[in-house]
């Protein structure tokens, strides 16, 4: 992975930085030794490592201003990071630039149950926002897979998804107020704790939200509480072919029914869930779909009937619906364990994220096959079918040497066929660096432009985790000078990373 | 009243908008851009060189039901777009509002574009999103004359910054959006309204905590005005048809009064007119204000406001959380200011829904940001259109 | 993840290779730090379980001796192994740390200071009479606390106030034989551990009642003592290695002789867990694997085993309200979760359970005396969330999580034993008691 060239000046002032960043934070809060420093090397994807300059961890936001207007002053790039769970190495650290950590950022700040929302600071993880307000009937609704531990400000920063938001939407749609701090240490309040704060101002919350930690510091976050659902009750499906399994996701919208959670595993993760789950699937089943239905027990037992004579119309072999909650959790827990299951049948794996429009599913995944033909690497398939949000998983030994370029490289013909059918590069899990040279096949050079104009709004510096999700540096200053006529290139000679 | 030197123009491509733009921009020629005109009194009064009305981009790139997602020009009005999605029993849950019977123009000939551009929700806010919540994808031309697209038609979508969000509410003043993406959703097979009479704000404010506390899928609560100048709080459940029995059995138990219960078409009437506002009705020489503020600040600062004499006839709609007014004061000017003062002091937002040209170019019909916020806005606008072209002035108050 | 530790370091040292292969599962998700007890208090990669197997795996990279900071880290670990129990992964962190330990203890000096606490310790613990010496020496030294630190403080602190129970003439070694009348249903061996025959000699006593009572014989086996663990969790594998191997020859003598033995019970989960894993402790000594392997296979919790053979039926109804701490060793360590509580439900108790529950009371051996700051944290946080639920009575499976809380949450703390004892016909235990007469 080509990275900016890192500056050795600034690599050579290392030890006086750590000294004025030991002013702001304190002694032990700012990590130098070098063996202290490699555990922050990579975030959830350990195939790309890098070592930080230094790691701070700010306890305020007071702090973080104070950070940042330092590392403004000195041209110093900072890299955010909250648990480090990104699955597109948004958090991989700069030899040249600080790591900013926010996870001694984690109070709940406040619990406003009569208005329906908290405030919390960004290292909080996202379950613990459900679970301080538990006792009131309520929940944060968006609950990425990582919700153990990935942290709110993280899941803005990600715009995080998770098997619930085919209906209850993702993390943008419940968040009503952000402070931010830019790279100069200007702090700004958008929106506010209520709903509706932010209207009639330019949506910079939205465009934060999702902007992977280039465009500003977010040090505190007011999210929507929704009331927990009173039944959710999940049916798993078994189809005798991908295809049938495939139409039936588009069956049950097209029945009016929005299901809280639709999943979809292939036979060869059942194989390795059943291992786990000790219970085996029948052999005629090629895919299974779960499909979670919440809200009044009156609402969920309807709908339970449509969406059963649904599967069945598709040809469904076998219906099961939960009627305990001990049950629910037990057919979930096969999806749950499924990319640990398929861990253990090789020594790596890599996950792609790529989203399509449903009706392409069929043809994207058999376009799957040919690629995993091709590259000679087995591959299995797990994903959120309900919104299109494809995470196959291709398996290879890091330690056979070419092996992770050839994932690479088939994991990104999965995106570029993702692209292709109409979709998107990435869902959930974010560009990053992962996806970042993928960005012009998704985006034309004046799409990019106009986004990296945005970019030069917050950050003309481009201090803030630059060599993420744009294949080229902005050259704000360019930008502001240069009237190019449509369609022309701006900058032919601008260097790739 | 936007105020045009020239002509209008009425594009019907979006490379026509670009050479359009590119033209402009070349001439340092402002531009107000506007769908089909029917709300130019939402917001700051434009002065502009030129008209672009972008009403005749009206044609529909795609809508596939299964998928959820409808790809049209921003020309397209509301009616032909709900219409066509009911036809599919789809629906825009945000319930976009036409504000047309306030600003006295034909509401059927609203644009998609308006609505997403203005960024107003309906009633239905508090349960399912706002507008905002259903753009998937833009496509545009930016003050350079610079086709764009921005977003996607996925449900899902993390690939670089969401500047659909952006020109969400933006007023047309980042770019002129040509073609637009949404996430539609089938509509609900059932609907009903309870109807109880008012209480006091507080009570009814607390009957609105209670209600939304409970996981019974409430798809809109008010206080309005009735037809015999009664107040009432309104509540209304959607969903399947058990589902909607189930509820309304368990609301009930929750009222003081048993409800009168108002079924399907008069139902749906009845959120319509909150929607537009009727149940206001303002006179002619009266301003109107929407005020977003948190539900339990909303009982006393509407008693304050009403005691100021700010207010003269409201309702409230979202749980409390947004407050609807007219004002009669003899001198605008300076009511006004209070209301806004007012507003301010609780961290509310009161945006001027309607008023005469002078003073919504002296107050701004939105309520100021921090000065931080607004060079970040600056910025931001200068990164869509350098020079200033669009909408001159429909945001912002210039000095 | 992949690693870069020499082949001739794997080759050299079984135990590396090992980890090589275990860091081999980690895919560096996270999941563990939302269960880790350091990164709650220091939220701080390099005090979670991913950042130490990052540290180990650096450390075996390297080779040589590790760097200071990297031991301080390996410290800080409260071997809890909450983190192993959520690993999706099934990483076997417990393995893991257990040998880089052993590897830093190798290979690397410690202040003297620190060589001379820890050194004291694995001596002292699995010493009874040592013990008692060195409790009444603190009492001594506790006038002067103020003059004191660190660790040296931290072990005054830990004194009890009250005075020692006398020895408890049941952790003789002696066998137990079944209540005259009542028929042997099974024989079974007791450890009955170094420091709670000297700081609550009741639980065993306890114990024994309880299970003479429900027809099981018990045997003190001579020979048996200190599970080893004290010296383990230090990475002192020389000292706790003659421990082990005493313990499976005092058990295999009585398993092989003609009474035969059904189980090797246990009443602290912290030993629970070393001695079902002498089966790996031993698995490179072809003299002991099988041995020890056998030992292992007989080791039952003392609820698992109550679990096993049922529990009578309750003598007196107690309808108490108990508040269950889930020692580490317990339910991370053993994955016991479940067993204590249905048992006092079954007794007649109401179970309430710990909010954050997973979390390390920061007992956790010896840790509180050799990290008395993320200790008392942990311990500050644990008492408010058990505080929390207002129970009458607190109750535990092991006495490091009792010796660490009880005289802080307000209410009795007893061991989960003592209750189900009382509850079919035993004395009420003692804290129970004395607490009735402060009532009164």
């Amino acid at each position: 992975m080509q990275m900016p060239e890192p500056s050795q000046a600034i690599m050579n002032q290392r030890d006086a930085l750590a000294v004025a960043l030991r002013q702001i934070v304190g002694q032990e809060w700012v990590i130098s030794d070098e063996a202290e420093r490699r555990p922050y090397q990579c975030d959830g994807i350990t195939a790309y490592m890098a070592m930080p300059l230094l790691v701070v961890l700010p306890g305020s936001a007071a702090e973080v201003q104070q950070i940042l207007r330092l590392c403004h002053e000195k041209g110093v790039k900072v890299v955010p990071r909250g648990s480090g769970t990104s699955l597109s190495g948004g958090a991989l650290p700069l030899e040249d630039g600080i790591l900013l950590v926010t996870s001694r950022l984690c109070n709940v700040l406040e619990v406003d149950a009569a208005n329906r929302v908290a405030r919390v600071q960004p290292g909080v993880p996202n379950i613990k926002i459900s679970e301080a307000v538990q006792h009131l009937g309520l929940c944060y609704m968006p609950d990425p897979s990582s919700q153990l531990i990935s942290t709110i400000g993280g899941n803005v920063a990600e715009n995080a998804g998770g098997v619930h938001c085919l209906k209850y939407g993702v993390t943008a749609n419940h968040i009503l107020g952000l402070e931010a701090v830019l790279m100069t240490g200007e702090i700004l309040h958008l929106g506010g704790a209520y709903l509706g704060a932010a209207e009639g101002e330019l949506d910079l919350m939205g465009v934060l939200t999702g902007s992977e930690g280039l465009l500003a510091m977010v040090t505190e976050i007011a999210v929507r509480l929704e009331p927990v659902p009173e039944v959710a009750r999940v049916i798993s499906m078994s189809f005798p072919s991908v295809e049938e399994a495939c139409a039936c996701v588009g069956a049950i919208v097209g029945a009016g029914i929005i299901p809280a959670g639709l999943e979809f595993m292939d036979r060869k993760v059942l194989d390795a869930v059943s291992v786990l789950i000790r219970e085996t699937f029948d052999s005629s089943t090629a895919a299974l779909l779960l499909c979670e239905l919440d809200g009044t027990a009156v609402e969920v037992d309807a709908l339970v009937d449509v969406v059963s004579d649904v599967a069945r119309a598709q040809g469904a072999i076998e219906t099961k619906v939960s009627t305990t909650e001990e049950e629910r959790q037990r057919i979930w827990s096969s999806r749950k364990l499924a990319f640990s299951a398929i861990g253990k049948l090789c020594p790596d794996y890599y996950c792609t994220d790529g989203t399509i429009p449903r009706n392409k599913l069929p043809e994207v995944l058999n376009k799957m096959a040919d690629m995993s033909v091709k590259y000679g690497l087995d591959y299995a398939n797990c994903f959120h079918a309900g919104d299109g949000n494809l995470h196959p998983i291709i398996m290879y030994d890091a330690a056979k040497p070419g092996d992770l370029e050839k994932a690479e490289a088939f994991g990104a013909d999965v995106l570029i066929a993702c692209v292709d059918a109409g979709g998107v590069l990435s869902g959930e899990h974010g560009v990053g660096v992962e996806k970042r040279d993928l960005m012009t096949h998704q985006f034309t050079e004046i799409d990019l432009n106009q986004q990296q104009m945005v970019k030069c709004a917050f950050d003309p510096a481009e201090l803030l985790n630059p060599g993420k999700v744009f294949p080229t540096a902005c050259r704000c200053a360019e930008f502001g000078r240069m009237h190019v006529r449509n369609g022309a290139v701006r900058f032919p000679d601008i260097p790739r990373f | 009243m936007t105020q045009t030197e020239t002509t209008c123009l009425r594009p019907s491509s979006t490379q026509d908008v670009a050479d359009i733009i590119m033209d402009a921009a070349a001439a340092g020629q402002t531009l107000a851009i506007t769908g089909n005109g029917t709300r130019q009194g939402f917001g700051n009064p434009v002065t502009a060189s030129r008209t672009l009305e972008l009403g005749g981009l009206d044609q529909v790139a795609f809508y596939e039901p299964e998928d959820l997602v409808i790809r049209a020009g921003v020309g397209l009005t509301l009616d032909e777009l709900e219409h066509m999605l009911a036809q599919k029993s789809q629906y825009l849950p945000f319930e976009p509002p036409r504000y047309t019977g306030l600003y006295g123009t034909d509401g059927r000939r609203s644009t998609l574009g308006g609505a997403v551009a203005t960024a107003l929700s309906g009633p239905r806010r508090i349960l399912c999103g706002a507008v905002r919540d259903f753009v998937l994808g833009v496509e545009g031309v930016n003050g350079q004359g610079d086709v764009f697209k921005a977003g996607g038609r996925t449900m899902k979508n993390v690939t670089g910054y969401d500047l659909s969000k952006l020109v969400t509410g933006a007023c047309g003043t980042l770019a002129a959006l040509t073609s637009i993406t949404l996430k539609v959703l089938p509509a609900p097979r059932a609907e009903l309204t309870l109807v109880v009479p008012a209480g006091t704000l507080e009570d009814d404010r607390a009957l609105f905590e209670k209600i939304r506390a409970l996981p019974l899928g409430v798809s809109g609560l008010a206080r309005r005005v009735a037809a015999d100048e009664c107040c009432e709080v309104v509540i209304r459940v959607e969903g399947t048809i058990p589902g909607v029995a189930g509820n309304r059995q368990v609301l009930e138990g929750l009222l003081p009064t048993p409800p009168r219960v108002a079924e399907q078409e008069e139902s749906r009437a009845l959120w319509q007119d909150i929607r537009e506002l009727s149940c206001l009705a303002p006179r002619a020489d009266e301003l109107v204000w929407r005020v977003n503020l948190p539900a339990t600040a909303m009982p006393v600062f509407v008693d304050e406001a009403r005691r100021a004499g700010c207010i003269s006839r409201f309702f409230v709609d979202w749980a409390g959380g947004v407050v609807f007014s007219t004002m009669r004061g003899v001198q605008p000017e300076v009511d006004a200011l209070r209301y806004r003062k007012m507003a301010e002091k609780i961290g509310a937002r009161a945006m001027l829904l309607r008023a005469p040209d002078p003073i919504r170019s002296q107050f701004g019909a939105f309520p100021p940001v921090a000065a931080g916020v607004a060079a970040l806005e600056r910025r931001t606008r200068a990164a869509f259109d350098p020079a200033g072209i669009f909408n001159p002035g429909r945001m912002t108050v210039q000095a | 993840m992949l690693s870069h530790i020499p082949q001739a370091a794997q080759d050299a040292d079984a135990n590396i290779k090992l980890a090589k292969e275990i860091i081999g599962n980690c895919v560096h998700c996270g999941v563990c730090l939302s269960r880790c007890p350091t990164y709650a208090v220091r939220h701080e990669e390099n005090d979670s379980p991913r950042g130490r197997i990052f540290l180990i795996k650096g450390m075996y990279e390297k080779g040589g001796a590790p760097d200071a900071r990297t031991v301080e880290h390996l410290d800080r670990c409260l071997t809890c192994l909450a983190c192993e129990a959520i690993c999706p992964s099934g990483v076997e962190y417990s393995k893991l740390i257990a040998h880089g330990r052993e590897y830093v203890e190798q290979h690397y000096r410690r202040p003297l200071f620190q060589r001379v606490v820890r050194e004291s310790l694995i001596k002292l613990l699995p010493n009874a009479g040592l013990f008692r010496k060195a409790i009444a020496l603190g009492r001594l030294a506790r006038p002067a606390r103020g003059l004191f630190s660190g660790t040296l403080r931290a072990m005054i602190d830990m004194v009890p106030a009250n005075s020692l129970p006398a020895p408890s003439s049941v952790d003789r070694p002696q066998t137990f034989a079944v209540k005259p009348g009542t028929a042997r249903r099974k024989r079974v061996a007791l450890l009955n551990g170094c420091v709670q025959t000297v700081l609550d000699t009741a639980i065993n006593e306890a114990t024994i009642r309880l299970l003479q009572r429900h027809g099981v014989e018990v045997v003190v086996a001579q020979g048996s003592g200190c599970c080893g663990a004290p010296a383990e969790h230090m990475g002192a594998e020389d000292k706790a290695l003659p421990l082990v191997k005493a313990n499976i020859d005092a058990w295999l003598r009585e398993a092989d002789g003609p009474e035969g033995l059904d189980a090797v019970i246990i009443n602290t989960s912290g030993c629970g867990t070393s001695v079902k894993a002498y089966g790996h402790t031993m698995r490179l000594d072809p003299q002991w694997a099988d041995k020890a392997a056998r030992v292992s296979a007989m080791a039952r919790d003392i609820s698992e085993f109550m679990t096993e053979i049922g529990l009578m039926p309750a003598a007196r109804p107690t309808g108490m309200r108990v508040v269950y701490h889930s020692a580490c060793s317990m339910q991370h360590g053993q994955r016991i979760i479940n067993q204590p509580k249905d048992l006092l439900r079954a007794a007649g108790f109401t179970v309430l359970d710990v909010p954050e529950g997973y979390l390390c009371c920061g007992s956790a051996g010896t840790y509180n005396l050799l990290q008395p700051d993320i200790a008392q944290q942990l311990k500050e946080r644990k008492v408010r969330n058990i505080r929390s639920v207002s129970a009458q009575v607190a109750a535990s499976g092991n006495i490091g999580c009792m010796t660490q809380l009880a005289g802080e949450v307000g209410i009795p703390f007893v061991h989960t034993v003592e209750l189900l004892d009382w509850a079919t016909g035993g004395p009420e235990p003692a804290a129970l008691a004395k607490a009735q007469m402060v009532a009164d």
